[in-house]
């Protein structure tokens, strides 16, 4: 067992290298060459000089990339073009604002998709079934960031309910009040409709599948009660169901984008739509690499404890 | 039988013929199928169908509201009419939506069955390198070499292509893996067939019917991220009618117009219900058929 | 009215007239496990531990043994889908670790085989007539020509092609695919079919249909045949000549009918003796050998039946050689029992 965990993170260390050769190597997929992505455009020459060499651009490419790697293993991800300020504080705070809402979202897709999904595999054919899989349907085909608009239409400017854009006072810190909460809520609920039609639809697919299997159809049949199936179902679906919700809060975290510039939530996605537009190149790569490693991270995370509930994945 | 011993019973492809019945069968494929050649016949017909111009404005036309005389749907922010640009948009939809899946398809479905084929250390070592894409979420990446790459066309096609070529190769390589230890594969070793040859005759007819039921899910994933990106002003730049970037563009008008606003996304939200309705139709035939 | 019949041109024969057709000398096989994380030592599965025999033109030899005495693994060596080891194969006097290139796919023209299960052998997507067709176009037949081959096979291994040439395998039954391999292996006038359990998964009734397709087959063409199976009663009814495998060894070689008569190595005897047949005309117990068979990762010391044989003494700690049994030298056995004189040396 300890042996597999080990493995498995000695597994994740090159994956997390490459990533960051592919991070590395963002800056030169622009346009014209490096340093006019990095320096301003109106630089005077002794600034540009400058920068190459703090940059280290005017060495080799493998050493650039070598130079970049060893800052960034200690913290040091450059300094953001635009605002002056160290990468990884202000992608750190972006970070724990797009968490915020992530975490909700999840938590709202989660539960609404266990449920639709569980009464959809159980009931299989039934209208309750038809209803679930139609949701759902909608759920994965609905253009996220256009549902954060019409929601947006709906919420803030026909009902005035809720705010349509921003993190409120205090810049997202998070208190429990409405006033603090209501920014969240349009972001999160949008967020959540599209783990909700996946989540929907691997849980029946994932229930229905157990269901089917020939000992638990003998169970039914010998008349034992919707209750201990549903735990056999609840023991084996587990493992794949954990993989798919951590897929999706991955996701979640590494998608924001699109519905963080709807709603001006100042995440990290937020964050990623600035830094494109000012050619920051600190900035996109650090956000890249920290949310690329969260991935990892997680991913690392639920294969364990996966690993834990079921040891036979061990095994594979 | 003729006088020369050839037989002249007619072949039978009968596979695809079975599933294609059993598709056709399916009520939601005719639905879904109904829309997406609605959509896609109008916008290649467009020029022929609209009355105005995609780039024709009018400053004192500007966001009439949906039913206003001469404009069915209304004008956008330039006094454009609505649409006009939603069937033009088609046009755009169907080159960075499709072309993407159809480039990822091919380079995928080779890499991934040469490689699944061959087995060894290449596999190992073509399968570790693509981990390291799928470290990245998927939208994390296609903005990502989108930004980096700055907007345009060709640079979403791209990276959308980079995003979703490693999840094909996953699929293809997978098929290979579990068809190459076939003893009908033996068999065609055993008749002096080079690789590359028992790789397009046995290994392909067999592995790319899952494969393409797969590439047409993604479809609707592809469309609604390649719209995203314009959304997000990579991608199609204006004046260019393309459902994402009209999001964008009439962002300032969910204050005053806000059903006028929200027109683009209908657009693409029934497009993509239809890619998906269509996708599962033929999953589901195909898994019926076998 | 021309009824041309289409065919492959069979090689001559490279080894000369009185050469075997194939000959294995001392061939070994050993497949590794993965190994755990830490342990350095690697471990092997030993499949075949030094395997010597001769096949002459126009025989039937056959193999037996329980599975995992690895028969199975010698008919991929032989047939090139898997490398040995170490020790030789000569197939019509040319070694086969040196033939490269064109002479390789000479080489799988003349050495055809047909595989145990019948469904998993052939591609489901290709009709029958395409099956039997494709290798052939392999070796330079027009397309037309190669169809026109395959009609003729399918009639001469018992079906109508009419009927089935355009049909999917997943339409025929077991005993009707068997066929079309059959006809498959013998679209490339091979010299040497090798049958891999090849009516193991047959019902008895087909199974004997079969077989008896075989014995025509052999008598028509003098096709020479390598037939492998666990079962005796269907090797004892096709072969010539028999060898009896054990842990990757053959433990005894020899005419077919004289083994049966009176097998010599004690591992034969126990499996013979579960044979109905044999019991009721030898009046034979059965004999039950003990344990189970060894792993085949860490095989035991000297002869390797001796964990199991019931009478085994102290000179089977040494390893038996095969060795012939009689004059005329050909009929061999690896016992030490049947060679009193080897434990002395």
């Amino acid at each position: 067992m300890f042996l597999y965990v080990l493995k498995r993170i000695l597994y994740s260390v090159p994956i997390i290298l490459g990533v960051s050769i592919l991070t590395f190597a963002l800056v030169f997929m622009a346009p014209g060459d490096p340093i006019s992505a990095i320096a301003p455009a109106d630089a005077p020459e002794e600034v540009v000089q400058a920068l190459k060499i703090s940059y280290g651009l005017d060495r080799p490419v493998p050493v650039q990339y070598l130079l970049w790697l060893k800052k960034a293993v200690t913290g040091d991800l450059g300094v953001s073009i635009a605002s002056g300020r160290p990468v990884l504080g202000e992608i750190l705070t972006a970070f724990s604002h797009t968490l915020s809402i992530a975490l909700i979202a999840s938590f709202l897709g989660v539960g609404l998709g266990f449920f639709l999904g569980g009464v959809a595999g159980f009931y299989q054919n039934s209208w309750l079934d038809r209803i679930a899989t139609f949701l759902s349907l909608i759920g994965i085909s609905v253009p996220h960031y256009w549902l954060g608009l019409v929601l947006t239409i709906v919420f803030s400017v026909w009902l005035g309910w809720l705010p349509s854009m921003g993190a409120g006072p205090d810049s997202g810190a998070f208190y429990w009040d409405f006033e603090h909460i209501k920014f969240m809520l349009l972001p999160a609920i949008t967020m959540a409709v599209i783990p909700t039609g996946i989540i929907t639809r691997s849980v029946k697919s994932i229930v229905a599948e157990i269901l089917a299997r020939e000992f638990l159809v003998s169970l039914r049949a010998r008349g034992l009660t919707d209750m201990t199936v549903l735990k056999h179902v609840i023991r084996n679906a587990l493992p794949m169901v954990l993989a798919v919700v951590g897929l999706q809060i991955g996701y979640l975290m590494g998608g924001s984008i699109l519905i963080e510039t709807v709603f001006s939530w100042p995440g990290t996605g937020f964050l990623l739509n600035i830094a494109i537009f000012q050619r920051d190149f600190p900035l996109l790569q650090g956000i890249v690499l920290i949310l690329c490693m969260f991935f990892v991270i997680l991913n690392l995370v639920i294969d364990i404890l996966q690993s834990i509930l079921d040891p036979r994945i061990m095994r594979s | 039988m003729n006088s020369i011993g050839i037989s002249n019973v007619p072949r039978r492809k009968t596979y695809w013929r079975d599933v294609l019945t059993i598709f056709l069968k399916d009520r939601s494929a005719w639905i879904s199928g109904f829309i997406l050649i609605v959509i896609f016949a109008s916008a290649i017909f467009a020029p022929w169908i609209c009355s105005y111009g995609p780039y024709q404005g009018s400053m004192s036309a500007r966001l009439l509201d949906i039913g206003s005389p001469g404009h069915l749907l209304g004008t956008d922010e330039l006094g454009r009419d609505m649409l006009t640009r939603l069937i033009y948009g088609g046009r755009m939809t169907l080159l960075i939506g499709f072309t993407p899946i159809f480039l990822a398809f091919v380079i995928g479905t080779t890499i991934g069955l040469v490689s699944g084929f061959v087995g060894g250390k290449i596999n190992t070592f073509v399968m570790r390198t693509l981990d390291i894409f799928y470290a990245f979420p998927s939208v994390l990446l296609a903005v990502a070499i989108s930004g980096a790459m700055g907007p345009g066309i060709m640079n979403s096609i791209i990276a959308l292509t980079v995003v979703f070529t490693p999840q094909i190769v996953r699929v293809a390589e997978s098929a290979a893996t579990q068809i190459r230890n076939m003893e009908y594969i033996d068999a065609a070793r055993m008749s002096g067939a080079s690789s590359l040859i028992i790789i397009r005759v046995h290994l392909l007819s067999n592995v790319v019917g899952p494969i393409f039921v797969y590439a047409t899910s993604l479809i609707s994933v592809c469309m609604i991220l390649a719209s995203g990106l314009s959304f997000l002003g990579l991608g199609v730049k204006p004046p260019e009618p393309e459902w994402g970037l009209m999001l964008n563009t009439l962002r300032p008008a969910i204050y005053t117009k806000p059903f006028l606003s929200a027109l683009p996304g209908i657009w693409l939200f029934i497009t993509s219900i239809a890619f998906n309705l269509l996708s599962d139709a033929f999953r589901q035939a195909m898994s019926k058929k076998s | 009215m021309m009824n041309n019949q289409v065919n492959i041109v069979q090689d001559p024969d490279l080894g000369g007239v009185n050469q075997p057709l194939l000959i294995i000398d001392k061939l070994y096989k050993r497949f590794p496990i993965k190994g755990s994380f830490f342990s350095k030592e690697k471990k092997y599965v030993h499949a075949l531990n030094g395997v010597s025999f001769e096949l002459k033109k126009g025989e039937t030899l056959g193999i037996v043994g329980e599975s995992g005495c690895g028969k199975s693994t010698l008919a991929k060596l032989i047939s090139g889908l898997l490398k040995h080891d170490a020790g030789n194969l000569i197939f019509d006097g040319q070694g086969v670790n040196e033939i490269r290139g064109i002479s390789l796919k000479n080489l799988k023209k003349n050495l055809q085989m047909v595989f145990q299960d019948s469904y998993s052998s052939l591609n489901p997507r290709l009709t029958i007539e395409e099956a039997i067709a494709f290798g052939p176009t392999m070796h330079g037949m027009s397309h037309e020509d190669a169809r026109q081959l395959a009609i003729q096979l399918l009639s001469r291994v018992g079906l109508d092609a009419n009927q089935f040439g355009n049909r999917y395998p997943s339409e025929l039954s077991g005993g009707q695919r068997q066929r079309v391999n059959i006809a498959r292996a013998l679209a490339f006038n091979p010299k040497m079919l090798i049958l891999d359990e090849s009516v193991a998964a047959l019902d008895k009734s087909v199974q004997a249909q079969i077989l008896n397709l075989l014995i025509e087959l052999k008598k028509e063409s003098k096709l020479t045949f390598l037939f492998i199976s666990h079962d005796l009663q269907v090797v004892n009814y096709i072969s010539d000549r028999l060898i009896v495998m054990y842990l990757g060894q053959i433990v005894e070689y020899g005419p077919s009918d004289k083994i049966f008569e009176k097998p010599r190595h004690p591992y034969t005897k126990a499996l013979f003796s579960s044979v109905p047949e044999y019991k009721k005309i030898n009046g034979v117990e059965k004999i039950i050998l003990s344990g189970d068979p060894p792993n085949p990762i860490h095989l035991p010391s000297g002869c390797k039946f001796r964990t199991r044989c019931p009478q085994a003494q102290e000179v089977c700690l040494k390893e038996p050689v095969l060795q012939a049994v009689n004059p005329h030298q050909d009929y061999w056995v690896a016992c030490h029992l049947a060679h009193p004189e080897q434990g002395k040396e």
